[in-house]
């Protein structure tokens, strides 16, 4: 291949991802503190569980070309419906989480119909209805809400060998559908290219509706999940505890920081799943050096920034220099004359 | 002929708004072969196509493919009887592989209706199409965004083809191209027709329809005036029947009260990533025409000249003094004149009104003058005959023509000292052409400097006083006005032994 075989954003995210690891583990050794502890992969991987599940979920909107704002309070909502309907009893785990899950489907498909239908932008649709959730939360619940039944609490604290909790467990399995969802199914292969051009989708006999309205409900029902793993660490339904977590913007940036184009048409969900970790780890030696809030925020917003303008010089079309650097190969006919040797051609 | 036809449409008429834009055109296309279909624009070849394309519905006629009647209310019904388009603006998803992108909406499954793609089988299929197509070099896992033009035209044509097409739509398929790209195209097209696939061309270049087509159908008005084969008619006959006007008044003459004066613009020695040692001159009151094929650095030393690239050797002069821009900002500051290559996404914004469109250089760099080119500039729309209903309209309802009478106007209004052009009738109707080279002769009574990019050889020679031909981001050499297209292709190319043949 003689074409410009420059790095793919998702072998850049997680080069950073092993750089920044890299410098954590330093980090952490200077306090004193071992990284690659036990207890301490644990609790990453534990914090890129939610945030991932949600991520992926805002993978599949933003590919679509839409965008998700309610993710907060639908996590919040999730966790108040299944803790009030556990009790705190093990018999109700199967009817709360398929009602927990039911809910966050029938959110999704109210989102995605206003985007597709209607023509409401995803920003504007999912505000409105994180508004509509955020009300309804904040007039019928205060406080802690609920209990999670104990087979669910114990889901919380279970895990592979002590290394690996379930709920990253659960992040993967979920990572590989989708990924295999969007790469082999025709349903993935739409939803790239209404992200990417609806016109052309459109004009290619693609249905424009389906892909957008099943991205929508897949995330709200992968925000429902991450609601669940969050009540098995809690214990109790919280009604504030979404945008505590502020999933909305975060679950936004991490989905950008793994190489996805916020307007849509490309992008991966291996990508988005280096992003959280890029978050979890930066997150995790900030704990352990006590950094104060403001100068983790600080970061945070540092590395969205500077990804994006380093994915923006990227993605430039340039054309190539002449002098100085390699051309791009020439377009050859099989059957086509020489072009060196090519002769008037007027007839 | 004993054969049914591929494709027969007869009576087509189609209105918007209560304007009938076409009316009672019958169109017969015969399998194996080329036919031409030409017309000014709004003419009706777009809406022509688009109705056989399934994008309009006719308000009256029928559309007869092989020998059944059918109607379309979707492109891809079009696309499924047999009748696919490659349309002008390429519907492709520049984040997608090739692959993807042809099998778009029914790609194929293992295990019937509802199993995983089957992405092996897709670019199993890609590759035949493409091998089919005699190219080589392209492969089906590649990206669009990193294919140039030409190769991404022959992707729409490898997915035209992908529906075992009986017809082809083309519209203006070579106006992207180069012209060594082509023969690509032609190479492509030759093969088509050898598979018995029927084609409808449709291009401004009435050199490649009488190269390309058998039988040539002239649209005006939205009326269709004759269908003839190509061997009865001659190009000036062809423009008659286009607009009722001869090849002779095509390009304006040269005045005589035009001086050529003192050097306005001077390049000495000037490089960069793109473009090496190119060292010219154009005088007050002088077109220069820039020559050779696409990607030869053309656009790039226009750009360079007006600060989109950073010049790195060498040193440029307006009227005698040093020349410094490194900003388009600067460029227009020195009274440089910029009309790019791509109307639509460097030459106007779109949504906005035709005026504001008219006065955004103005309004950016002078704003002080704002006021004076506001007063001045509905005579100068209006001197440039740019058809709309009010200066409040938006550009992008504007046809070609229009739209580049207003980026005209547009760089007229900061009273530019050199104009650079590139491609300055490019995808524009034969009357608007006529006004932009009437328009270039007017500046150079001026006294401005006109250099001019274009990869129409008729243009550039019937323009040019003078003729510089590019090659590899080089100066290849000049050539005096009236040169042949052989003796200018000859040194864009650098073939060597061309006979001096005589120009078509």
């Amino acid at each position: 291949m003689t074409r410009a075989t420059r790095l793919d954003s998702t072998a850049l995210i997680y080069l950073v991802l092993v750089a920044v690891v890299a410098v954590s583990a330093v980090l952490t050794g200077v306090e004193g503190r071992n990284f690659f502890s036990q207890g301490n992969v644990w609790a990453v991987l534990t914090a890129m569980s939610v945030l991932g599940l949600i991520a992926i979920g805002q993978t599949l909107v933003i590919l679509v070309g839409s965008l998700d704002l309610s993710v907060p309070y639908v996590v919040s909502l999730a966790t108040v419906i299944a803790a009030g309907g556990m009790k705190g009893l093990d018999g109700n785990i199967p009817a709360a989480v398929v009602n927990t899950l039911a809910l966050c489907a029938v959110i999704g498909l109210v989102m995605g119909l206003l985007v597709s239908l209607l023509h409401v932008h995803g920003f504007i649709a999912s505000l409105g209805i994180g508004l509509v959730v955020s009300g309804y939360l904040g007039t019928n619940y205060q406080g802690s809400h609920g209990a999670a039944a104990p087979d669910l609490r114990l889901l919380g604290r279970s895990g592979i060998a002590g290394w690996i909790p379930t709920a990253f467990v659960i992040l993967l399995v979920c990572a590989v559908l989708v990924t295999l969802m969007l790469r082999h199914t025709r349903l993935g292969h739409h939803v790239y290219a209404i992200g990417g051009n609806r016109d052309v989708a459109r004009m290619s006999g693609v249905r424009t509706a389906l892909p957008v309205v099943a991205a929508h409900v897949l995330c709200s029902v992968l925000a429902g999940v991450a609601a669940l793993l969050l009540l098995s660490r809690t214990g109790v339904g919280s009604p504030t505890i979404g945008s505590q977590g502020r999933y909305d913007l975060l679950s936004i940036a991490a989905v950008v920081l793994g190489g996805t184009l916020l307007a849509g048409g490309k992008g991966s969900v291996v990508g988005t799943i280096g992003g959280v970790a890029i978050f979890a780890v930066l997150d995790n030696v900030m704990g352990v050096m006590q950094v104060n809030p403001f100068l983790k925020d600080f970061v945070r917003g540092l590395v969205i920034v500077l990804a994006v303008a380093v994915y923006a010089r990227r993605s430039v079309v340039r054309r190539p220099p002449r002098f100085g650097a390699s051309r791009p190969a020439v377009l050859d006919v099989v059957t086509g004359p020489s072009r060196a040797g090519r002769k008037g051609e007027s007839a | 002929m004993p054969d049914t036809p591929a494709l027969v449409a007869t009576a087509m008429t189609k209105s918007f708004f209560g304007n009938t834009v076409l009316a009672d055109v019958d169109l017969t296309l015969h399998a194996g072969q080329v036919h031409g279909l030409v017309g000014e624009n709004g003419a009706g070849k777009s809406t022509l196509m688009k109705m056989l394309a399934g994008v309009h519905t006719p308000d009256r006629g029928e559309i007869v493919v092989g020998g059944e009647q059918v109607s379309f209310g979707h492109p891809v019904q079009a696309q499924r009887a047999g009748v696919s388009t490659v349309f002008q603006e390429f519907n492709l998803l520049l984040e997608r592989t090739i692959a993807e992108n042809i099998w778009l909406g029914r790609e194929p499954r293992r295990f019937g209706a509802v199993g995983p793609v089957d992405t092996a089988r897709m670019r199993r299929d890609t590759d035949e199409l493409l091998a089919g197509l005699g190219v080589s070099g392209l492969r089906a896992g590649t990206l669009v965004r990193s294919l140039s033009v030409a190769e991404q035209q022959v992707v729409e044509i490898a997915k035209a083809v992908s529906f075992d097409a009986r017809v082809i739509q083309m519209d203006e398929p070579t106006a992207a191209l180069a012209d060594h790209e082509v023969e690509l195209l032609y190479s492509i097209i030759r093969r088509l027709t050898d598979r018995g696939v029927a084609i409808l061309y449709v291009s401004h270049r009435l050199k490649e329809v009488f190269e390309l087509c058998e039988t040539i159908t002239v649209l005006k008005d939205g009326r269709h005036v004759a269908t003839k084969p190509a061997s009865e008619l001659s190009e000036g006959e062809l423009v008659r029947l286009m607009v009722g006007r001869s090849l002779t008044t095509y390009f304006p003459d040269k005045p005589d009260d035009v001086e050529v004066g003192d050097v306005r613009l001077a390049l000495s020695g000037v490089g960069n990533g793109y473009v090496d040692d190119v060292t010219l001159e154009v005088r007050a009151g002088e077109i220069v025409g820039l020559a050779g094929l696409q990607g030869s650095g053309r656009t790039e030393l226009l750009e360079t000249v007006f600060g989109v690239h950073p010049v790195a050797r060498g040193s440029l002069s307006l009227d005698g003094a040093p020349l410094r821009v490194t900003s388009p900002r600067q460029g227009v500051r020195a009274r440089l004149a910029f009309i790019t290559e791509d109307r639509k996404a460097k030459g106007l914004a779109l949504n906005q009104s035709i005026l504001d469109n008219a006065l955004g250089v103005v309004r950016s760099v002078f704003p002080r003058r704002t006021g004076e080119a506001r007063r001045e500039m509905p005579g100068v729309l209006s001197n440039l005959d740019v058809a709309a209903h009010s200066l409040g309209q938006e550009v992008q309802f504007l046809s070609g023509g229009n739209q580049q009478k207003v980026v005209l106007a547009r760089w007229l209004s900061i009273d530019p000292l050199v104009v650079l052009m590139d491609e300055p009738t490019r995808g524009i109707d034969v009357g608007a052409k006529h006004r932009v080279y009437e328009l270039m002769r007017e500046l150079t009574r001026q006294g401005v400097a006109v250099l001019m990019v274009s990869s129409e050889l008729p243009e550039v020679i019937g323009m040019s006083d003078r003729i510089l031909v590019m090659r590899d981001g080089t100066l290849a050499g000049e050539l005096p006005a009236g040169s042949s297209e052989e003796a200018v292709l000859a040194m864009a190319t650098g073939a060597t032994g061309v006979d001096e043949g005589d120009a078509a």
